[in-house]
């Protein structure tokens, strides 16, 4: 069996009296490309957040790489692209390659400078996206899919084993998505990271990730399998049939 | 020109005011991009009410200004976190500041001469003692930003993946507000209580227009600081006026030039 890199047992969240997460159990292995699909306001980011160990949990167990979330330290092993990552004030007066070394500063900790090995591995990072030729131009001259590149390779510079993505493409347009995706399942099999992707857009996601739970509140394991796909006459797109439990 | 530099009161002028335009230019810097520009004002105002309490107790005014303001950055930290939004925080803490300074002025029936040095700095009256102290915390400022720069930039870019870097965020961010206390305290003797927020903002302001990363934004806020103060010494002393106006106006006539030339003139020549 696969190394769990992520374990989540009986999980509940709420927020002032509200429920928001309710029992939610996930086991991620490493080599797993998951995806995590539901509406708007099902707890994805709730979920994500409380992974990263942004929200404390209230109830349930939480581990990161067989460890305690409330005492794990290795934070470089994962990397994060935020939900709305490209809406930054578009004057914030940082070039491509300063926004990818920020990658490399959980790796470093206080009071260490970059050395020449950690330019390499920016020099890399901008490679693997593709951005190596803008790491000299200011981050808000860049297009949306560009911006998401760019941060995606700074959480690459952090050499995760675990790439954690919340709506990536929200706000590319169709094309670069699928190149988007395309670039994903590369990171997924010659890279051998583990990805997890949030998204409430079931268009593309469903057919290219490994694994799929449908979320609201709770989760829907096996909401998805390949015969439920139903094909549309629309380039990348198929219908799926699922339910969120409501 | 060389011999407004050969009075001692005029070299202590040059050297502090120096000092004050690298560190405000260095910490304005974050500030301004952290979307805190009035704090520099919040806590000059804060200041006052310590350097009225440090005159009312004959205690040296920049000490009990410096604890005041450091203390209140803190509290504007703390109240930003709850639901107070970041500019009530500052408004808030810089009401207290004033209402402090205006009751211990009452009970005193005015410190009139004194107090309006602070109020509006008094770059002249700099003594040995005024140098050291800026000089001391200048250097500690200035050697904090050096140490801490990769993690302050990040913190002031992106503070959710700061923290999910493992980067101890609010440590640092209170780090910065501390900094900024200090840089306020110790540039009120220059420029005053009612300028200094013009000399931590207004160098980022021209800095931004020009340049394309992060170092550039320091490296070009520092050299306009510079410039401005030595321009702004020079001529009050030819002219005989305010130091610390002069300092601000050249300041701003920079501004002015920069983004003139930036809007409209580039604009124009592309349009050719």
């Amino acid at each position: 069996m696969a190394e769990r890199i992520i374990e989540i047992v009986n999980l509940n969240f709420d927020h002032d009296g509200i429920s928001v997460l309710e029992d939610i159990n996930l086991v991620i292995e490493r080599g797993d490309f998951l995806g995590i699909i539901g509406p708007n306001g099902s707890g994805k980011t709730t979920l994500l957040k409380i992974m990263l160990g942004l929200i404390k949990p209230k109830g349930g167990t939480v581990e990161l790489f067989g460890v305690n979330i409330h005492h794990f330290k290795d934070w470089f092993r994962i990397g994060y692209v935020a939900q709305h990552a490209i809406n930054f004030d578009m004057n914030f007066p940082l070039s491509v390659f300063e926004v990818v070394s920020m990658g490399r500063f959980s790796k470093k900790g206080l009071l260490r400078k970059l050395d020449k090995k950690d330019l390499q591995i920016i020099e890399d990072a901008l490679e693997i996206v593709g951005m190596k030729g803008y790491k000299n131009k200011m981050i808000g001259e860049l297009s949306g899919g560009e911006k998401q590149r760019v941060f995606i390779a700074r959480a690459l510079a952090s050499e995760p084993e675990l790439l954690i993505l919340d709506e990536p493409t929200a706000g590319v347009d169709i094309r670069v998505q699928k190149e988007f995706y395309d670039f994903l399942e590369r990171l997924n099999k010659e890279r051998k990271i583990t990805l997890v992707l949030v998204t409430h857009d079931i268009g593309t996601v469903t057919s290219r990730v490994g694994k799929l739970v449908c979320m609201n509140k709770r989760l829907f394991p096996g909401c998805y399998a390949d015969e439920s796909l139903i094909d549309v006459p629309i380039e990348g797109m198929k219908l799926i049939h699922h339910l969120h439990g409501e | 020109m060389l011999e407004i530099l050969q009075y001692s009161f005029m070299q202590r002028a040059f050297i502090a005011g120096i000092m004050v335009a690298i560190i405000c230019s260095a910490i304005g810097t974050f500030i301004v991009l952290k979307r805190l520009s009035m704090i520099g004002d919040g806590l000059a105002h804060i200041a006052l009410g310590g350097v009225a309490l440090g005159l009312f107790f004959n205690v040296y005014p920049i000490i009990t200004a410096l604890l005041f303001s450091a203390i209140s950055a803190l509290g504007i930290n703390r109240l930003r976190k709850t639901k107070v939004h970041g500019d009530v925080a500052i408004a808030i803490f810089f009401s207290a500041g004033l209402a402090v300074a205006v009751v211990l002025l009452s009970l005193a029936n005015g410190f009139n001469v004194n107090l309006f040095s602070y109020l509006f700095g008094s770059i002249l009256t700099v003594n040995e003692t005024d140098l050291q102290i800026v000089m001391g915390l200048g250097i500690l400022t200035v050697g904090a930003i050096i140490l801490f720069y990769k993690e302050f930039v990040y913190l002031t870019f992106d503070e959710e993946s700061a923290i999910v870097s493992g980067i101890p965020v609010d440590k640092l961010n209170d780090a910065l507000v501390i900094l900024t206390a200090i840089t306020v305290v110790v540039s009120i003797k220059i420029v005053g209580i009612l300028l200094v927020s013009s000399l931590l903002v207004v160098p980022t302001a021209i800095s931004l227009q020009i340049s394309k990363n992060f170092k550039e934004t320091i490296l070009f806020s520092t050299v306009f600081a510079i410039l401005s103060v030595v321009t702004g010494l020079i001529s009050s002393y030819y002219f005989n006026i305010a130091t610390g106006g002069a300092i601000v106006l050249v300041s701003i006539i920079f501004f002015i030039a920069i983004t003139l030339y930036k809007n409209y003139i580039i604009k124009l020549k592309s349009n050719a």
